[in-house]
């Protein structure tokens, strides 16, 4: 699904030129929920923007379903966000003006296509995500994980062959955390997405199926959680983590 | 909601408050555009009906044509009217006297009556009968059906029968005659008894919606006519667009210019509302890029978003626009009176309504293109990220550093560090200095090109011809005594053969008295007034003009005598003529000529001196025993005088909205500016900035802006202000331009009352937000 082989990004500020990611390589398969943990400066946002192809990359590549993405011209690329990736954001970046129904549907709308499949398929993401009773709501008019499950319910009306998540938990509540994950699971299970999430918290990364902790702009180690259970995957998160302290 | 453009209308519901001045920017356009080309719709209709009753609604005049020619121009598809016309006397100097009075006759058939002024259509006179001007009435108790008898030069007499009376007694009362119009049995009667022979001239006036420029050249063409043989009707066919007259075209210009420079302005002030608007939604417009929207979709989502506020903002302003018509119409009808008493009220003006609109969405469409084009550029990590700010390029110079105060070096590099930001706030502030520099020449053009203004301007003139005895040196004595009168004065004149500059050629030498003197030295440019002097030195004023150069210390050779210019005049009472004019004092112009009478008398009226003062010196007058010639000036005065303050208030009017604009401009761009870096501000004050340090930052950033504005302004304007005062002032006055002081002091105060006010406000807002809100604000 998503292939990222040796990818390097450095970042100039003044004469200084600061290698953010160093060779970062990993890759995604179909319907897989995975984690990006690391300490801040260690290339995790940096590493989702040049997935996202908002920023490019000095070298190496990164292939989504077989298309090289930071090869394509700027029409292109709009297209691939539009239709290939689902984005949820931090601040949840929700259209005050529009219900939680028309915030769904604005990506199909950007791509020219709201027929009758798009609008049954909002209202079914309503449902999968408990969303229903406030879709002709505003974002004003509901609480921050309602807002945080439109934003998932919205990354995934066109169907993306991935979902890019930017800590999609780092403004809400551990409640409302809880929603979000919750969402993020059942658009796995129930609609087979893959999902792609940048994270501080150990807490959301132990939900996922793999977590790839970077340092200093490398992988450092990848964890596969397999069949241990959620409290004993997050447990050993914080181990890895401990000892990345130490080292 | 099925398309992304469906955003527009929801994003104007949500962002009411963040979008209304960009919407005020663009009622304010359309309004300006509406009222000017409405005003100047309604000045041309008021000038049509004007000039219709004034010249009458002819277009063409043909001379020096056959009467086989006119006969076939006559019959013409898109001829509606035409007459040959025939005068007699109409320069008052032969003697055909009516009543006592000096008479012009005129002849001509019965449609002259639809395009000459004063008639009424239905009553044409037979033969032996006449139309005589109302005036009659002042000097016969006549009525309609009466005779009256026309004295000849021949010492005949012919009795003619009154059939109506000719409304319009402008000229006549102008020249103290009376008009004459008969048919052309009659005239052709009068001037064969008289043995005078003068061509028939035609007038014609073509239908309606005929294309006239096209007429009149096919006219030409096919009958061989020289441009001397076909008089045209200047204002009337500039009132329809079909003038090629220089001066009617150059007013087309001036109002061209003036429409452009109104929607620069619009453009400018659009343009930086809708930049600011951009740069305060990076984060929108970042998050539709995030969800796949092209770089052509956020543009046209930016424009048609522009658009949008035109069906709010172009339906508002064109009724502002029409509503100040309709409010300077009247104060001008009211207030002004004179000829604007023909202005229209409560009309209509489609052409101010079309110009306004299309104007709004076209100015709109255009300045939303540069907007449009940086909302499609914003990255779409802007939405993730949320910095708004663009990262800057890290050279020590160009962010504040530690040296100085860091507000107002925060608040200038705010101004700078947009370079988009900078020319359009600053070229809107330049642009407004600009049309000030060039409207204060239009006001000193008006200032000294209308005479009535002038403290010389007489009320009343009595003209005595040159080879008359001349009017009594006593008389203005007299008619000073008289009751309405405040002040008489005479001046003497002799048109003398003389040398000057190396050539031959003629002097118009006029007298002054010390009253005319002492008015002439506002108006002197050069030099002193002249000295009488017991030697054979003779000290002279000359008047600049086009073609008199004389200056200061030249000399003009007299058959015996030598005149030395001491001084130079700017203006006179006296129209310019190919020979200099020259002007001295009694005593000289005695010693020159030996003349001892005064040609012309000038006549100043108290306020309010009633009819019976003036007919009192019109009995005075007539019992000089000498033909003169009384002309009452008192209504083309006040036409003047209303033409000016018309013209005064509508340059002011026009300056007034151009300086709101401009407190507008920079009120409303200071404004999002902030809105822009609230989050910034919020940091700042987190961090301990003070209120007093806010208010530094933002202030610094307006006054950078209107400083700057100021420089441009002043280093492009005053150049043109120059070359413009050379244009229309020193070239025929002859003074040289100087630095408009009171034009700079009032642009520096507009710069100072906008830099507070775009201040003040902005500064409110953040100081009443909670810090928290500040940062927190999207």
């Amino acid at each position: 699904m998503l292939t990222v082989q040796n990818l390097h990004k450095s970042y100039q500020v003044g004469k200084t030129e600061y290698e953010v990611l160093k060779g970062v390589s990993f890759q995604i398969e179909k319907g897989e929920f995975v984690a990006v943990m690391g300490p801040s400066g260690s290339g995790k946002t940096t590493l989702l923007n040049c997935i996202s192809c908002y920023i490019p990359a000095d070298s190496g590549s990164i292939r989504l379903d077989g298309t090289q993405i930071a090869r394509l011209d700027e029409d292109a690329l709009a297209d691939v966000r539009n239709r290939k990736l689902g984005f949820v954001f931090q601040d949840f970046l929700l259209l005050d003006g529009l219900t939680v129904r028309q915030n769904i549907l604005l990506p199909a709308i950007i791509g020219g296509s709201v027929s009758s499949a798009e609008e049954n398929r909002a209202d079914r993401l309503c449902e999968v995500f408990g969303i229903c009773a406030i879709r002709d709501k505003y974002p004003a008019e509901i609480s921050g994980g309602e807002k945080q499950r439109t934003a998932v319910a919205r990354a995934l009306i066109n169907q993306p062959l991935l979902i890019l998540a930017d800590e999609p938990t780092g403004n809400l509540d551990s409640k409302s955390s809880r929603a979000v994950i919750h969402s993020f699971e059942q658009a796995k299970t129930a609609l087979g997405a893959t999902i792609f999430m940048v994270t501080h918290d150990s807490f959301a990364a132990s939900f996922c199926d793999r977590v790839i902790i970077l340092r200093d702009g490398l992988v450092w180690r990848t964890l596969t959680r397999g069949e241990t259970q959620r409290a004993a995957f997050q447990d050993r998160l914080l181990d890895a983590v401990r000892e990345m302290g130490k080292e | 909601m099925k398309s992304y453009l469906s955003l527009i209308p929801i994003s104007a519901k949500v962002r009411k408050r963040q979008n209304r001045m960009t919407i005020l920017c663009i009622v304010i356009s359309v309004f300006l555009v509406t009222a000017v080309f409405s005003m100047a719709d309604m000045a041309i209709r008021m000038e049509t009906s004007n000039r219709i009753e004034k010249d009458g609604s002819w277009h063409l005049l043909l001379r020096n044509i056959s009467a086989s020619t006119a006969r076939e121009i006559s019959r013409r598809d898109d001829v509606a009217a035409f007459s040959p016309y025939g005068n007699l006397n109409s320069s008052i100097d032969r003697n055909f006297f009516v009543g006592g009075k000096q008479a012009a006759i005129c002849g001509a058939e019965k449609d002259l009556a639809k395009m000459l002024p004063g008639f009424q259509d239905e009553t044409y006179p037979s033969d032996d009968e006449v139309i005589v001007s109302r005036n009659i009435q002042d000097v016969m108790d006549v009525a309609i059906g009466d005779f009256v008898t026309l004295e000849m030069p021949n010492g005949r007499t012919k009795a003619l029968k009154i059939v109506g009376f000719n409304q319009d007694t402008a000229v006549a009362s102008e020249y103290d005659a009376l008009a004459l119009f008969t048919n052309l049995k009659t005239f052709d009667d009068i001037q064969s008894q008289n043995e005078e022979i003068g061509d028939l001239q035609y007038y014609l006036q073509f239908k309606k919606h005929t294309n006239l420029r096209k007429a009149i050249t096919e006219i030409k063409e096919q009958y061989g006519l020289p441009d001397s043989s076909v008089g045209e009707n200047a204002y009337i066919l500039a009132m329809s667009l079909s003038s090629d007259n220089s001066y009617i075209l150059g007013l087309y210009m001036v109002a061209a210019v003036l429409a452009v420079m109104v929607i620069l302005a619009g453009v400018f002030m659009i343009a930086a509302s809708l930049n600011s608007n951009v740069m305060q939604r990076t984060s929108f417009y970042g998050m539709l890029r995030c969800l796949g929207a092209a770089r052509n979709q956020v543009m046209k989502l930016v424009r048609l978003e522009a658009l949008n506020w035109c069906k709010t903002a172009v339906p508002l302003g064109i009724a502002l626009g029409t509503a100040v018509t309709w409010g300077l119409c009247l104060l001008m009808h009211i207030w002004v009176g004179g000829e604007f008493r023909a202005l229209p009220l409560w009309e209509i003006s489609p052409v101010g309504i079309l110009c306004g609109g299309i104007s709004g969405v076209v100015t709109v469409w255009a300045a939303s293109a540069s907007p449009a084009k940086k909302a499609s550029k914003v990255s779409p990590i802007a939405a993730v990220s949320g910095n708004t700010e663009r990262i800057p390029s890290g050279k020590a110079s160009s962010y504040p550093g530690s040296r100085g105060s860091v507000d107002i070096s925060l608040g200038v590099s705010h101004a700078v560090s947009s370079k988009k930001s900078l020319i359009l706030m600053t070229g809107s502030f330049a642009l407004s200095i600009i049309l000030f520099l060039c409207f204060s020449v239009l006001l000193g053009w008006i200032g000294i090109a209308l005479n009535s203004l002038k403290p010389y301007t007489p009320d009343i003139s009595l003209y005595c011809g040159a080879e008359e005895e001349g009017l009594s040196r006593n008389l203005p004595a007299e008619l000073q005594s008289l009751p309405g009168v405040k002040r008489a004065f005479g001046r003497m004149h002799q048109f003398l053969p003389a040398a000057y500059e190396g050539k031959q050629g003629h002097i118009d030498l006029i007298s002054y008295d010390e009253t005319q003197f002492r008015w002439a030295k506002a108006d002197l440019v050069k030099g002193d007034l002249p000295k009488d002097t017991d030697d054979d030195a003779f000290y002279v004023l000359s008047v600049f003009d086009k073609s008199n150069s004389l200056t200061v210390g030249d000399t003009i050779k007299l058959d015996g005598a030598e005149l030395t210019v001491s001084g130079v005049l700017n203006d006179s009472p006296f129209d310019a003529s190919d020979s200099p004019t020259i002007i001295c004092t009694e005593e000289t112009f005695q010693k020159l000529t030996q003349k001892q009478t005064y040609e012309v008398i000038d006549i100043q009226l108290v306020e309010k001196a009633s009819d019976s003062d003036v007919a009192g010196l019109r009995s005075l007058v007539n019992a000089q025993g000498v033909d003169i010639l009384f002309s009452d000036r008192r209504e083309g005065n006040q036409l003047v005088n209303s033409t000016y303050w018309a013209f005064t208030l509508f340059v002011y009017a026009f300056l007034a909205v151009i300086a709101l604009i401009t407190i507008l401009n920079i009120v409303n761009s200071i404004s999002l500016s902030v809105s822009a870096r609230i989050r910034q501000y919020g940091i700042m004050r987190a961090v301990g900035m003070d209120e007093g340090q806010i208010m530094r930052m933002i202030t610094s950033e307006a006054a950078a802006y209107g400083v700057i504005g100021l420089i441009v302004g002043c280093a492009a304007g005053l150049p043109l202000y120059r070359y413009l005062y050379r244009l229309m002032i020193t070239h025929y006055f002859g003074i040289e331009p100087p630095i408009p002081w009171a034009c700079l002091i009032i642009c520096f105060g507009i710069t100072v009352v906008s830099v507070c006010i775009a201040a003040y406000t902005p500064v409110k807002r953040i100081r009443d937000m909670a810090i928290t809100e500040t940062i927190n604000e999207l």
